[in-house]
Parts: structure tokens; sequence; C-alpha cells
């Protein structure tokens, strides 16, 4: 049970991941930057990079749970 | 527009002494089988060691399009074509779910295409052959547009010495000689080759067009006065349409064929693992890259056109070799990453179309057939494909070219019976094929409708019609899933 709401828990965090890379609370349009990018990519960038540091660190550490052998439903 | 040739006949040389060279790896992948099996030539004996592995998954997953297409849709719509890398990094996300288990389940019942894992988890001919369908449907399509955009590279770079069809026709043959060779140990040998050129490729263009124009730091002052709509954060709708294209692109390609069968080739777990660990930072070093390029592009050579655009990377590259004739020799090192990366993308597609023709659609006819006679098949077919896919290529009128533009949203209609099928063992094939059949008639009516001018939109509420139609496909799978049998009950 406890890998069955482990797994659940990475898949939905992988999902809200994957939204939280659409730059959604961006609306100014001043031509100001971070390292020659708009705030907006810049965060687009950095939330990516910060996607796959999760994801590299899912695979290292979960890996056994997405492979078990074990049904998501009660 | 370039219309001179951009290789003298020294570039042509190089360019195709190379193009041949890949004909001596398919060669030597012949010469390393272990036996005469299908397990052998399409997984290369299911013993794919890290570096190869890695290098396969990055030249197959990397197509022209990066190397031509993001570069230009960066020069087009400045920052917003950032979205190229969040959805290569997700597709990685994509395969955390459903790769560790599904190499588990290919390690023990010996899959080799993607129908052995459908037919082993829902025991349904029909659910296996209608996703094979769909299978070769979206790898022909691949297969179809990346010639069609080899041809055009090889005859624009040679300035028509190579014609259209000539090039199509070379290329081809020389990706069907190599692949019949040696199956998936010369395909995935000659992609460790290609991978090394694209990685090269990409990052030699980037650091020189930082280096000769300053990087995207320094020209970002000039684009806020020449382009200040790439300032503009994308509004909702495009906001909706960024989360969609995520989407649609991650899922859809993450349950290609031809990359579910390097999941199955992997020697083990830990490779596979190592592998996508090292993934899931290539669009930093490739994707990101190529948008630079294309920004900067953009604040040096303006006003052109969308076909144009798509030529930003070369232009540049160019316009540097007028300036600094040294810097010819990365023209040619360019565009044989160009068309290594489309190659490498093809070559993988005729392998995984030739083993779903052979094992999932003549397997299931003559299933006494031995596995010389299947793999006799399995070439003849490889070879029959590239005949088909280069007429077509070469004959097909520009207005039948939009049916094939469905891919991804075909694609995204297996995904369920994946995705689900290897982690809910409830999940039945009729709710499964039920699902499928929904998903894909929405998305195809959305599309369809569409361009026969009915009113309707191509992405309702910014959605992709391929993302409609898994919405619905999943809706009806958990739907039939519980409560089937009780409509099945009252309709009998």
């Amino acid at each position: 049970m406890k890998i069955i709401r482990k797994k659940l828990v990475l898949f939905v965090l992988i999902f809200l991941l994957h939204v939280m890379t659409v730059p959604w609370f961006f609306f100014s349009t001043k031509l100001e930057s971070i390292t020659g990018f708009p705030y907006w990519a810049f965060y687009s960038l950095c939330s990516t990079f910060i996607y796959a540091v999760c994801i590299f660190y899912f695979l290292q550490k979960y890996w056994a749970i997405s492979e078990s052998d074990t049904t998501l439903e009660k | 527009m370039i219309t001179s040739p951009l290789l003298d006949q020294t570039g042509i040389i190089v360019l195709f002494i190379y193009l041949f060279s890949l004909i001596g790896i398919g060669l030597i992948g012949r010469f390393s089988k272990k036996e005469d099996s299908l397990g052998d030539f399409y997984l290369a004996g299911r013993g794919m060691g890290g570096a190869v592995l890695f290098l396969t998954l990055y030249a197959t997953q990397y197509s022209g399009n990066t190397m031509i297409g993001f570069s230009g849709r960066a020069y087009r719509e400045g920052f917003t074509a950032l979205v190229t890398i969040t959805f290569m990094c997700a597709i990685i996300g994509l395969y955390f779910i459903y790769a560790p288990k599904l190499h588990n389940l290919s390690k023990k019942h010996n899959f080799i295409t993607l129908g052995d894992f459908i037919y082993y988890r829902f025991q349904s001919v029909h659910l296996t052959l209608l996703i094979s369908i769909i299978s070769i449907i979206a790898l022909g399509n691949y297969i179809l547009t990346n010639l069609k955009a080899i041809g055009y590279i090889l005859e624009g770079s040679t300035g028509g010495q190579v014609s259209f069809v000539n090039a199509i026709i070379i290329l081809s043959l020389i990706m069907v000689i190599y692949e019949t060779l040696g199956g998936m140990r010369s395909v995935a040998w000659t992609d460790m080759l290609q991978g090394v050129l694209l990685l090269f490729g990409v990052v030699a263009i980037f650091f020189i067009i930082n280096k000769e124009y300053g990087g995207i730091h320094s020209i970002s002052s000039k684009l806020q006065i020449t382009h200040p709509h790439f300032w503009a954060p994308p509004d909702w709708s495009e906001k909706r349409l960024w989360l969609s294209t995520i989407l649609i692109v991650s899922i859809g390609v993450s349950v290609y064929p031809h990359a579910i069968q390097r999941i199955y080739s992997a020697r083990n777990a830990s490779t596979l693992r190592k592998s996508l660990q090292i993934m899931i930072f290539m669009p930093f070093f490739t994707t990101l890259f190529m948008v630079i390029v294309g920004i900067v592009g953009a604040s040096i050579i303006q006003n052109l056109d969308r076909i144009n655009s798509e030529q930003i990377s070369i232009l540049l590259l160019v316009d540097l070799a007028e300036k600094i004739p040294n810097i010819f020799w990365l023209l040619v090192m360019f565009l044989a990453a160009a068309i290594a990366a489309i190659m490498s993308t093809i070559d993988s597609a005729l392998l995984a179309i030739s083993s779903i023709v052979t094992k999932d659609l003549y397997y299931k006819i003559k299933p006494k057939s031995s596995q010389k006679k299947l793999l006799f098949i399995g070439k003849v077919i490889s070879w029959m494909i590239m005949s088909i896919a280069v007429l077509m290529a070469i004959n097909l009128p520009q207005t039948i070219w939009q049916l094939f533009q469905i891919k991804l949203e075909l694609l995204c209609q297996i995904a369920p019976a994946i995705f689900l099928g290897v982690h809910i063992k409830s999940i039945n094939s009729k709710s499964i094929l039920l699902g499928i059949y929904t998903g894909t008639i929405i998305a195809l009516g959305i599309m369809i409708g569409n361009w026969i001018g009915i009113p309707l939109p191509t992405k309702p509420l910014g959605f992709h019609a391929g993302l409609w139609g898994l919405t619905f496909n999943i809706i009806v799978i958990f739907g039939f899933n519980r409560y089937g049998h009780k409509i099945l009950d009252v309709s009998n």
C-alpha cells in the first residue's frame, strides 16, 4: 500500500512539475531581463532545469518503485 | 534565400565519404551478429551498453527539427521557443513512469515490438492490430517528412549538383543497406557516430556564433529595440497552448515504437536508468543552444519569411564564412550533423516498422515461420517500405501532406494502453479499445473538420485536438472499465 501511494504521489508530482514550467504568473511587458532573457523566459528555463533535476533524482532514487509489480487501484 | 552552393567540391566529397562510411558500420554490425533471431536483429541481442544506448536514444530523439526547426522557430517567435526545451525534458519524465516496469517485463517475456507488450498485457488481437496500425501510420509519417527534409537540405547545400530526387534515393539506399545488414546493431552504431556529430555540430555552432556575434546577453539590448514583442510574456491563451504543446509532444514522443524498442534493448535496468539520467539534461546542450542561435540570428539578419527563417543557422554560418574563411569546415560539419540527425531518425523508424509488420502482422498470420524466415521477411519489408516512402516523398502532392501532420495526435491515443496498462491491472482490453476509437475519432474529427471548412477551431480552448481526444479516451477507459459490464448486461 505504501508503494502504491508513493507511486501515485510521484506520478502526480511529475504532472504538477510539467504544469509549473509554464510562466503562468508573468504579465509585465517591461523590457527587463536577467542574463539576456526576459523574466518570464528565465523563469521557464529555470523551472525546466528544476524539473530535469527532479527527474534525475526520481530515476536514481525511485526506479524500483516505478518498476514494482503493484497495481494503482484499491 | 541561399542560391549558391554551400559546399564546394571538397565539402561534397567529405560529406559523401561520411555517408558511405555508414555502410561500413552496417557491415561491422552484420559481422557482430550472434544468431539469426528477431531478438538479435531488432534489439541487438538485448545487450546494449550505456554509451551506445544513450547515443542511440539521443540521435533518435533529436531529429532534423532540432537543427533546423527549433532555431527557425526561435527566429520567428523569440523566447516562447523555449517551450521546446521543456517538452524535450518532459519526454524523459514520462519514460520514468512506464519504462522501468516495461523494461523489466520485456526481459521476462522477450518482447520485440510494442505489440508484444500489448498482446501480453491485454490478450487481444484486435487491440494489438489497432495499435500496430496506428504505430505504422505515425512512423510512416516520420519517415516521409524527414525524407523530404533531407532531400531539400542536400539539394540546397550542393547548389543543385545533387537534385532533390537523387538526394532522397541515394540517402534512402544508404540507410536501407546498413539497416538490413545488421539491424538494430548497425542502426545503433551509426546512431553513435551520428549522435556525436550532432552534439559537436550544435555545440560548435553555438560557441562560434556566440563568440563572433556576442551571446544572448550582449544582443538583448539590440533585440529590445528591433524585436520588443520578444519580451512580451505569453497571454492566457498562449499559456494554455504552451502547456498543451508540452503535453502533446511529450506524451506522443514518449510512446514512439522505436523509442520503446530501445527500452527493450538495454542490457539491464541500471544501463537504461543511467542513459535516461543523462538524456534529461541534453535539451540544455542541444535544444537551448539552437534556440539561442535562432534568437541571436533575429538580431543579425532581419525580415526573413517563414521558409527562409528555417535556414537561419546556415545563413549565420554563411555570413561568418565570408568574414572568416577558415570557418568553412563548420558549415560542412553543421550540414553533416543535420543530415545525421535526420538519418538516425529515419533508420530507427524504418527498423521499428519492419519489426511491427514482421512480428505483429506477418507472424500472427503465419505463426509457424522460423526465425530465419521471419528475418528474411523483415528485411524484404524494410526495402518495400523504403521504396514506397521514397516514391511518396518524391511524388505526393503538397495538399495531401497536411494529412500527415497528425502523428502526435494519433500516438497520444495509444499512450493510455501503455501508461495505464503497465500500472493498473484491472484495465481491460475492451475499455482500451473503446477509448482509442473514441479518442482517435474526436482528434481526427476536430482536425479534419477544420480542414474541410467546418467552423471548428483546430485547438479548442487552446488545447490540441489530440489532447481533447486523449481526455475523452481516458474518460471512456475508466467509465467502461467501471460500468462496462453493467452496460453489456443490460444490452444482453
